[in-house]
């Protein structure tokens, strides 16, 4: 927190007397969204202090004037103040979106249904009644091979999603889908 | 003599006006049925400057970024980053770009930037296409430890230290010097100009390093390894399963050899003299008393040296 003020501070004696300058507002912005503040205020706003807990500060502060209920105001001050700020943050970052339009590529797009997966689950069920040889140790390095490759393939469907809009993705899909079958073949001549 | 009203007579002129709005007509047509095919695009960016005091590393923790380190002659580092969110529906763009978070701070020496997603309870997963784009110019004595996954990497002109760790990314690194360590699965990474103590891990990654020089070692598990060496390579071990690895180098004499293969399929030049040779196993070297010292173990795969 202490560290953030100074930077704070340093940021407002670096602003021209003029208007301030964009950036700024933005690296003030950038301050304000670090994660121990977010942290601190997401605390903030949980805060349920224990009625004993308020006793035992009172009991031990020389002046007594607070009662529990100047606190919880205190509490319910600071809760509104920082769900202020943070909507305000909030508000603030729309402010600085900028819109554009682009026309998706049904190219970079791939379709859900995988022909290897298919035929790897028919091996598998095949597997359940023949046993020699889905027990080999070669088949089984196999079988864990492409099960590797099968969950690379997945995460690399998510990671195109619906929209995707890299070649490179969809290009090492392809590769991944090769070497998938490469695999499969090599388990299907075993069998 | 004969004047004319150009506006009111000409027949050309209503015809265009017909054209025009058949143009329009048909132009708005197209639009209705394209709609579903336009991106809306959404898009926050964060500009900096880093000045003194020098920062010594820069940290990048990114996902699905498209990242450009660049040096430049200049001390300070100079960061455009840009985060987007695509999807048919503005609105949703919109909302998932709010998820879509990044840090740049800066701690003593080091410096840090990040991009991730963030979500608040109850919120949903983004389903916007959501991209990160780092762009950065920095000195190039500044050390490198970058983290990213489904996106591309560029580097170029750095000499200090380089840790990479790069899972489904296409990587590019030109004109390094210094040392380091770049872990790689899946994706791609090609090289030039690397001299230097630097060190690959990969798995499932198609490599192809040129003009690459200094003390080079590689392990490699899948994938493939294309290595053109300079004659500054002064050492280079290869550790390799299940790899394809290929040596190309223009003169290969000038380099002394110790292969040992289990299970590979090999094709060495001319000149190696073999301690062992079967099917299963192979053991061969070549030695001429050369500086540089070749050193290669493979399991499986395939290994070229020409």
């Amino acid at each position: 927190m202490e560290y953030n003020h100074n930077t704070l501070q340093k940021a407002i004696l670096k602003l021209p007397l003029q208007e301030p300058n964009e950036n700024i507002w933005e690296e003030i912005s950038q301050k304000l969204d670090e994660e121990p503040l977010q942290n601190a205020l997401k605390n903030l706003s949980e805060y349920e202090p224990d009625k004993r807990l308020w006793e035992l500060i009172e009991n031990k502060s020389v002046i007594r004037r607070h009662s529990p209920v100047a606190w919880w105001y205190a509490a319910a001050a600071i809760l509104i103040a920082s769900s202020i700020g943070l909507w305000m943050l909030q508000s603030n970052k729309t402010q600085i979106i900028s819109y554009s339009e682009e026309i998706a590529d049904s190219r970079l797009q791939i379709s859900k249904e995988q022909v290897a997966d298919y035929q790897y689950q028919q091996l598998k069920t095949y597997c359940e009644t023949e046993t020699l040889v889905c027990n080999n140790k070669d088949f089984k390095q196999l079988t864990q091979e492409y099960e590797k490759l099968r969950t690379a393939s997945e995460q690399l469907k998510q990671a195109m999603g619906k929209y995707n809009t890299e070649p490179q993705l969809v290009r090492q899909f392809s590769i991944v889908e090769q070497e998938k079958a490469d695999v499969l073949n090599k388990m299907a001549q075993m069998i | 003599m004969k004047t004319m009203k150009l506006p009111d007579k000409n027949p050309f002129y209503n015809h265009l006006n017909i054209r025009t709005l058949l143009f329009f007509v048909l132009l708005n047509g197209f639009y209705s049925i394209q709609a579903q095919d336009v991106l809306q695009v959404a898009t926050k960016t964060l500009e900096k400057t880093i000045g003194a005091p020098a920062i010594r590393t820069l940290h990048i923790n990114a996902e699905k970024a498209d990242i450009e380190l660049v040096a430049w002659d200049k001390s300070e580092i100079s960061i455009v980053l840009k985060l987007s969110s695509r999807h048919s529906d503005r609105t949703i763009a919109t909302t998932d770009l709010a998820k879509f978070q990044y840090i740049a701070d800066r701690s003593g020496k080091d410096y840090f930037l990040r991009n991730y997603i963030l979500l608040k309870e109850g919120e949903a997963k983004p389903t916007s296409n959501l991209k990160a784009h780092y762009v950065i110019y920095l000195p190039a004595s500044c050390a490198i430890d970058l983290k990213n996954t489904f996106g591309t990497i560029s580097m170029k002109g750095l000499t200090n230290n380089l840790q990479l760790k790069a899972d489904f990314c296409t990587t590019s690194i030109s004109d390094l010097q210094g040392k380091g360590f770049l872990q790689t699965t899946f994706g791609e990474l090609k090289g030039n100009d690397v001299s230097g103590s630097f060190s690959f891990s990969s798995d499932h990654t198609n490599l192809r390093l040129e003009r690459i020089g200094g003390a080079i070692k590689m392990d490699a598990v899948y994938g493939n390894v294309e290595i053109y060496p300079s004659p500054g390579l002064t050492s280079l071990a290869i550790q390799s399963k299940k790899t394809v690895v290929t040596l190309l180098a223009k003169n290969w004499q000038q380099f002394d050899y110790t292969i040992n293969g289990a299970y590979t399929v090999m094709k060495l030049p001319n000149g190696f003299k073999w301690k062992r040779n079967t099917a299963d196993f192979k053991d061969a070297f070549f030695s001429k008393n050369q500086l540089t010292n070749v050193q290669i173990n493979t399991e499986f795969g395939n290994l070229t040296i020409k």
